[in-house]
C-alpha cells in the first residue's frame, strides 16, 4: 500500500488480513509524465509486493491511468502503451481502477481505451465510480459503456464504491459490487451492512481504503464486528469478507487462494 | 428479520447524536451572515426524504444531491466533487 507505513501492514496482519489488493490510483497530485507512471507501476509490481511480504502478506495489484488524470488523452495514451509490459508481472490481476471522475467526454474516451485493453488481454476489470454528486450519473455511464462491449463479461468486472443509489443498477446488470468503507465519504460500515441486508450477499463485497487521505485500513475487520453485533453468524461474515473476494479474484490465473491461519 | 427494539438498542444514541449535529449545523447557518448557495438548497431538499415512511430514505438523500443529467460534460474543469450538484454548465 504505497500510501501507508509498515505499521498498517502489521495491524492488518494482526487483524487477520490474508492478502492485500491495491489498484493504481491518483497520488493526490497529477503525475507529470508517462515516466512517472512507469515508476509507479514498478512500485506496484516490485517494491510494494516485497514490502508486504515482510509481513507475510501476498500483494496483488491492478494497472491503469486513473480517472482524475484522464482529461489529458495524450498522456493517457502514452500510459496505456506502457501497461502491457507490466501485465506480465506475477501480482497483476487486471486493469483498474478505471472509471470516471467528473463524467467528461475525455474521461469516457480513456475509459473505453482501458476497456479495450482489458478485453484484448482477457483481464479482470476494477472500476472506480465518481464521488458524491457525480456518482449516480457516472455509474450509469460506466455500466452502459461496459455493456456496449460484447467481449466484456459482467461477472469479471467489479464496480467499486457503490452506495444506496447505485448498488441496484450494478447488481441488476450482472456486475460485482464493491462497498468501500471510509470514515466520512463513500460508505460507512453500518450502511454497508444495511445494503447487504437489502440486496443479499451475492456478487458483493466490502473493502477498506488505504490511501493518502482520511481512511482506515482496518475498516473491514471493524465491519465484521458490527455484523456480529447485528446477529450475523460466522458463515455470513466469512461469505462477505473472505469467500466473495476470493471467488472474484480467483478468476485471474495470477491469484492464489491464501493458506489461511 | 431484525427486531426493531434491538436496532434501537444498538443505534438510537448514535443516531440521536447525529441528528443533534445536523440541527446544530442548521442553527450555525442561520446565525451566520450572507447568502447560502445550492448546497444548502439541496440539503433542505434532502431532509424531506426523511419524512417518508418507506425504507428508501438513504437512497433518496443521495439522489437529492446527485447530478440528474445523463450525458458526459464537455470538459472536466475541476477534479473535486463538492457534495451537491451545482447545475448544468456550473462544474467549476
Amino acid at each position: 500500500m504505497v500510501s501507508r507505513t509498515t505499521d498498517d501492514y502489521q495491524a492488518m496482519v494482526m487483524a487477520g488480513c490474508q492478502a492485500v489488493c491495491e489498484p493504481a490510483f491518483w497520488a493526490g497530485f497529477d503525475r507529470s509524465s508517462a515516466q512517472g507512471f512507469y515508476d509507479y507501476f514498478c512500485q506496484l509490481t516490485q517494491h510494494e509486493p516485497r514490502r508486504a511480504s515482510m509481513f507475510g502478506l501476498p500483494h496483488y495489484t491492478w494497472l491503469c491511468i486513473n480517472p482524475k488524470e484522464s482529461e489529458d488523452v495524450g498522456l493517457a495514451e502514452e500510459v496505456l502503451a506502457i501497461i502491457p509490459e507490466f501485465m506480465k508481472s506475477p501480482n497483476v490481476l487486471g486493469i483498474g481502477e478505471i472509471g470516471l471522475n467528473k463524467n467528461s467526454r475525455n474521461e469516457v474516451a480513456v475509459l473505453e481505451k482501458h476497456i479495450d485493453l482489458a478485453a484484448s488481454n482477457d483481464q479482470l476489470i476494477l472500476v472506480h465510480t465518481p464521488h458524491l454528486e457525480d456518482k449516480r450519473k457516472g455509474t450509469r455511464l460506466i455500466l452502459d459503456i461496459l455493456k456496449a462491449d460484447s467481449r466484456i463479461k459482467p461477472e469479471r468486472c467489479i464496480i467499486d464504491h457503490v452506495e444506496e443509489h447505485t448498488v441496484r443498477m450494478v447488481l441488476d446488470d450482472g456486475f460485482w459490487a464493491g462497498m468501500t468503507l471510509y470514515p466520512e465519504t463513500k460508505c460507512t460500515s453500518n450502511r454497508a451492512i444495511d445494503i447487504l441486508e437489502v440486496y443479499g450477499t451475492e456478487r458483493i463485497w466490502m473493502n477498506s481504503a488505504c490511501d493518502w487521505g482520511n481512511s482506515v485500513p482496518l475498516a473491514v475487520p471493524k465491519a465484521m464486528q458490527e455484523m456480529k453485533r447485528r446477529g450475523k453468524n460466522a458463515s455470513y461474515v466469512d461469505q462477505v469478507v473472505y469467500q466473495n473476494p476470493i471467488a472474484f479474484m480467483s478468476q485471474s490465473p495470477r491469484f492464489s487462494e491464501p493458506e489461511g491461519v | 428479520m431484525a427486531d426493531r427494539k434491538n436496532i434501537l438498542d444498538l443505534y438510537f444514541l448514535d443516531a440521536r447524536a447525529r441528528l443533534i449535529d445536523i440541527a446544530a449545523f442548521m442553527d450555525r447557518v442561520n446565525r451566520a451572515e450572507g447568502e447560502t448557495d445550492f448546497r444548502y438548497d439541496q440539503f433542505q431538499d434532502a431532509l424531506k426524504a426523511l419524512e417518508s415512511d418507506q425504507p428508501k430514505r438513504a437512497e433518496n438523500v443521495l439522489l437529492a444531491f446527485s447530478d440528474p443529467t445523463n450525458e458526459p460534460i464537455p470538459v472536466a474543469t475541476t477534479k473535486a466533487a463538492c457534495g451537491a450538484w451545482p447545475g448544468e454548465g456550473n462544474n467549476d
